[in-house]
């Protein structure tokens, strides 16, 4: 049996799977994040995902016909949200809350690496964080003995050890390398050696055996990053193949033959090592829903409800479109100032109108990115979709219409966990290569085709691009006049 | 004594006795339905419209016998007519503004008289809603309804009519036709040639205010009005309602924010004719004799009620109770100053300067920390840009507007009528008297039998103001950077908006 752990931003998931790829049992909590004024900071308490774990770890062995199992375990995988950074001391123990992916109080620090290195990386990234910690928290600096990524820091409590999975060529500026260390003037021995996804990282200790109750000396494989594990988890390791992570936001990765330069998306060697992954993150999917139902439906529906709404609604919404740029928008716009949008209202438009923008905005902004792909003449068969937003067929139907893709849906739609599941069989040598262990483990479940309405969304879809570009130059003044109050 | 006012609208209908003071005796108010028996087609059922009226008067009648009525005057609906032969008979239904009946005598029109000639004579520009086309309609397809009526009456003047008085129309109803010529206060022979109509099927035009008869016994006894009582022409409901709200000179305004928002302001002489149509503003004779107005109205309650209907009901009927603690609600949740968004309040086809029919509604700046609250007042806001956009550009035709005076639903709310005051920068008086088309009617009714001296002297003594909202400058300030982007939105975005 192989147990798995995906750290998320709001859950804790752990699953319990047969070693064939079945899964056993499945239990999620969910995490707080503390409470901050500083609208640049956001952190969690690592300590907590350790108490969970060991809580899920005793609810996953209690169901009874898995009770007399605990000590069939022979491998553990931990994933993880990022980047999220924790400096811990030379046990593991964490010697400051955790500083999430949201955290961008790095600001400065990237400043001062790009201005060092001309390189410019994200506050949000690792060594921004670090960097900041060095200069506001010379203490904590001084005591850290590593800085570790959110599943890394959990690895380092089971089995001891510090190491950071490397996920892959291209993204070396989201962790570390020796040259940017050298520059910024942070000490290399704080930073972990690196390793390959699926690599042994050692075996629990007894320590951990003890406080955790997992059996000593179970083998702990190198999970990674979430959005790595994912592309295991849905089996998008062929080109064409793209993997569409739906959450909060939404990050469609497509399997490419070919490497791009394209600053629109971002490039890096995919976890199958001879093909690259390309990657644009749509800010805003799951959240303009979430937004939509809190303040328009009033929290008075629940999902399920605005999915059946939607679909007795007209592809089109009687043409009324959403932009969903709540947050502004990455790729494929990078612009922090854009805005949502309504346009195209009318006297007879309703709010379930209004609900069936909101899902298209997010069919239209995939195909936005999908549009620049294309561009870079990267093939796109299909998507295979995970996370919350796949369980809604309306909305799966929608992506597929707009985009003209064919939409997959897993068995298993926590893509994390069968990942971490691929990761395990794969370091532990049941498969050879990962693409296989990936294909033998992920099972599709549904299929969405694109159906008759593609000709309505195509003319929409123009709509939808010439209506943000034209209105492009209004954003940053209203943002000022915004920012102001 | 009292005087009566009548106000006739599209939906309902409405007598108020009112004593020379403005203090209201009774009220009567009937509900009708506007008639569709075809597709395109928008009528009122006369005889259904005429017998509500009289309902409204007897029961305001029986309710004031110590105060009899003195004088009786009408406000109405502007464009439509009743047909009616001589000896009172009414022949047919009354073809409403939005009926699409008439739309092909357009190009036959604009082929014989240009935009700037009919503006010189009439004031307005070619357009479906007016009477001339409704009337060419009816003499080439209802030929036996044509031939056989006498006159065609506006509401206000067929009400007087019934009751007993001649058959005249005032200046401002009868420019509703088209056909009228406000230079020369009498038929534009021109309009009336080519358009064929015949100039002895309509009444005689005088202005609002003059006596035109007497109620008939007959009609007297029927709905409790006394003979002799004094019957006066009325006006366009539009005129009525700003005489009502003590419009009567220039420099004040009108700003009705019922269905429309819809500002009328005042002025002493006809505007230079170039200018005015740039803006798309018609010219009207007022209701005060020697007075002008003109229109400046877009989509006003009924984005309100959009939004309520479809965004906070979600298309739940609520009785009136909870409608009212919906609207305490929707106060408490919008933020206060400007929202952070910009709405083009293109909804439905908009009014004056573009009579836009082929643009859309747009709500644009939502973050994740917008809520309805910000919406809503967006709404409120981009409906009453669209305003300030024509307020703007009224110093081009020499037009002063100083104080506006709010009437209609909207104006119950202190957060609306404070907002439009902040954005228009003008201090808004609001009326004790919401039935500003009856005291409109009423003052009329009360000049012409002599118990004011003039209409301005009505006004004064009837009229009286309950708030006054002042514009709080540094508010304006913050408005009008937002309204410098809407400005913007429209020009960048209209030919997508066409699109779509």
């Amino acid at each position: 049996m192989i147990l798995v752990f995906d750290i998320g931003t709001t859950a804790v998931k752990g699953a319990v799977f047969s070693m064939t790829g079945r899964l056993l049992h499945k239990e999620s909590a969910p995490v707080q994040h503390i409470p901050s004024r500083n609208s640049h900071v956001h952190e969690t308490d690592p300590e907590e995902w350790i108490r969970i774990i060991t809580e899920l770890n005793q609810k996953l062995f209690q169901s009874t016909s898995l009770t007399a199992a605990v000590g069939k375990v022979q491998a553990i995988v931990v994933s993880g949200n990022g980047p999220t950074m924790i400096p811990v001391d030379k046990h593991g123990k964490a010697l400051s809350p955790a500083m999430t992916w949201l955290d961008r109080r790095g600001i400065e620090e990237s400043g001062i690496i790009k201005k060092l290195s001309g390189i410019s990386i994200d506050p949000s990234f690792y060594l921004p964080k670090a960097l900041w910690v060095k200069r506001h928290a010379s203490e904590l600096y001084e005591k850290t003995a590593f800085f570790l990524s959110c599943s890394e820091y959990v690895v380092m409590n089971l089995t001891g050890e510090a190491a950071m999975v490397f996920p892959g060529e291209g993204l070396e500026n989201f962790i570390w390398t020796d040259e940017l260390l050298d520059i910024t003037g942070l000490d290399k021995n704080k930073f972990p050696p690196f390793v390959e996804p699926g690599s042994q990282l050692g075996t629990v200790t007894s320590t951990a055996a003890n406080s955790i109750c997992l059996g000593r000396g179970i083998p702990v494989y190198a999970g990674g990053p979430d959005f790595i594990v994912s592309l295991l988890g849905t089996a998008a390791v062929k080109p064409g193949r793209a993997c569409d992570r739906a959450g909060t936001s939404e990050g469609i990765n497509i399997c490419s033959r070919v490497k791009i330069d394209d600053t629109r998306l971002m490039c890096y060697r995919h976890v199958i090592r001879e093909f690259w992954n390309v990657t644009g993150i749509i800010s805003t999917s799951g959240k303009a829903l979430e937004w939509f139902r809190d303040n328009i439906y009033q929290k008075k529906l629940d999902y399920e409800a605005i999915d059946e709404r939607a679909s007795m609604i007209p592809a089109g919404a009687g043409k009324l479109l959403f932009l969903p740029y709540l947050t502004g928008e990455r790729a494929p716009l990078w612009d922090p100032n854009a805005r949502g949008i309504f346009i195209g209202l009318s006297l007879h438009h309703t709010i379930d109108d209004m609900a069936r923008a909101v899902l298209e905005s997010t069919g239209f902004a995939i195909r936005d990115i999908l549009t620049v792909m294309e561009e870079r003449s990267i093939l796109i068969d299909e998507l295979r979709i995970t996370g919350a937003p796949a369980k809604s067929d309306v909305w799966n139907q929608i992506k597929a219409d707009i985009t003209g893709k064919r939409i997959l849906v897993p068995e298993i739609t926590d893509s994390e966990l069968v990942g971490d599941v691929c990761l395990a069989l794969y370091g532990m040598g049941e498969y050879s290569s990962l693409e296989e262990v990936s294909e033998q483990m992920v099972r599709i479940s549904q299929v969405f085709e694109p159906g008759i309405n593609s000709s309505i969304y195509n003319d929409l879809f123009g709509v939808y691009r010439e209506t943000y570009r034209t209105l492009k130059p209004l954003f940053a003044e209203l943002a000022a006049i915004q920012e102001k109050g | 004594m009292s005087l009566l006012g009548i106000d006739v609208g599209t939906t309902g209908c409405k007598s108020v006795a009112f004593t020379p003071d403005g203090t209201i005796l009774a009220t009567g108010y009937r509900e009708y339905d506007i008639q569709s028996p075809l597709p395109g087609y928008a009528e009122l059922d006369s005889a259904a419209v005429w017998q509500s009226i009289q309902e409204t008067i007897a029961s305001v009648t029986a309710l004031c016998k110590d105060d009899p009525v003195q004088a009786v005057s009408v406000s109405s609906l502007g464009e439509s007519v009743v047909p009616v032969s001589k000896e009172r008979k009414i022949l047919g239904p009354s073809i409403l503004l939005n009926d699409n009946r008439g739309a092909e005598y357009l190009p036959l029109l604009s082929s014989l008289i240009d935009d700037e000639e009919l503006y010189n004579i009439t004031g307005n520009t070619l357009g479906n809603h007016y009477g001339i086309t409704k009337l060419m309609w009816l003499r080439e397809h209802d030929p036996v309804l044509y031939e056989s009526t006498d006159y065609f009456l506006n509401w206000a003047g067929f009400v007087t009519f019934m009751l007993g008085g001649e058959p005249k129309v005032d200046f401002s109803l009868a420019n509703r036709s088209l056909l009228f010529d406000i230079n020369r206060e009498n038929w534009s022979d021109h309009l009336l040639k080519i358009s064929g109509i015949e100039r002895a099927k309509l009444p005689d035009a005088v202005p609002s205010g003059t006596m035109i008869g007497e109620v008939s016994q007959t009609a007297g006894r029927k709905l409790g009005l006394s003979d002799g009582t004094i019957l006066v022409a009325g006006a366009h409901d539009q005129c009525a309602n700003a005489l009502g709200c003590g419009v009567t000179t220039a420099g004040v305004g009108m700003y009705g924010m019922g269905t429309y928002l819809c500002l009328v302001p005042a002025y002493d002489f006809r505007k230079e004719s170039v200018g005015m149509r740039a803006l798309g503003l018609n010219t009207e004779h007022h209701s005060v004799p020697g007075h002008y107005v003109s229109f400046i109205y877009n989509q006003g309650g009924s984005l309100v009620k959009w939004f309520r209907d479809s965004l906070v009901l979600g298309g739940q009927a609520v009785s009136p109770e909870e409608l009212k603690s919906i609207y305490r609600n929707l106060d408490g949740e919008m933020p206060e100053g400007p929202s952070s968004l910009l709405v083009l309040p293109h909804f439905s086809v908009t009014g004056p300067p573009d009579f836009l029919s082929d643009s859309s509604g747009l709500i644009a700046g939502l973050t994740l920390s917008t809520t309805r609250g910000d919406i809503f007042k967006g709404i409120l806001e981009g409906a009453t840009y669209y305003i300030m956009e024509s307020v703007q550009n009224l110093s081009r035709v020499d037009i002063e507007i100083n104080q506006l005076r709010a009437v209609g639903g909207g104006s119950r709310s202190d957060l609306w009528v404070q907002l439009t005051a902040d954005i228009l920068n003008r201090p808004i008086q609001r009326l004790e008297v919401t039935e500003a088309g009856c005291m409109g009617a009423a003052i009329m009714a009360g000049t012409a039998c002599g118990a004011f001296s003039s209409m301005e002297h009505g006004a004064k003594a009837m009229v009286r103001i309950a708030r006054e909202f002042a514009p709080d400058p540094h508010m304006h300030s913050r408005y009008m950077e937002r309204f410098e982007f809407y400005q913007e939105i429209y020009p960048l975005f209209g030919a997508f908006l066409k699109k779509i």
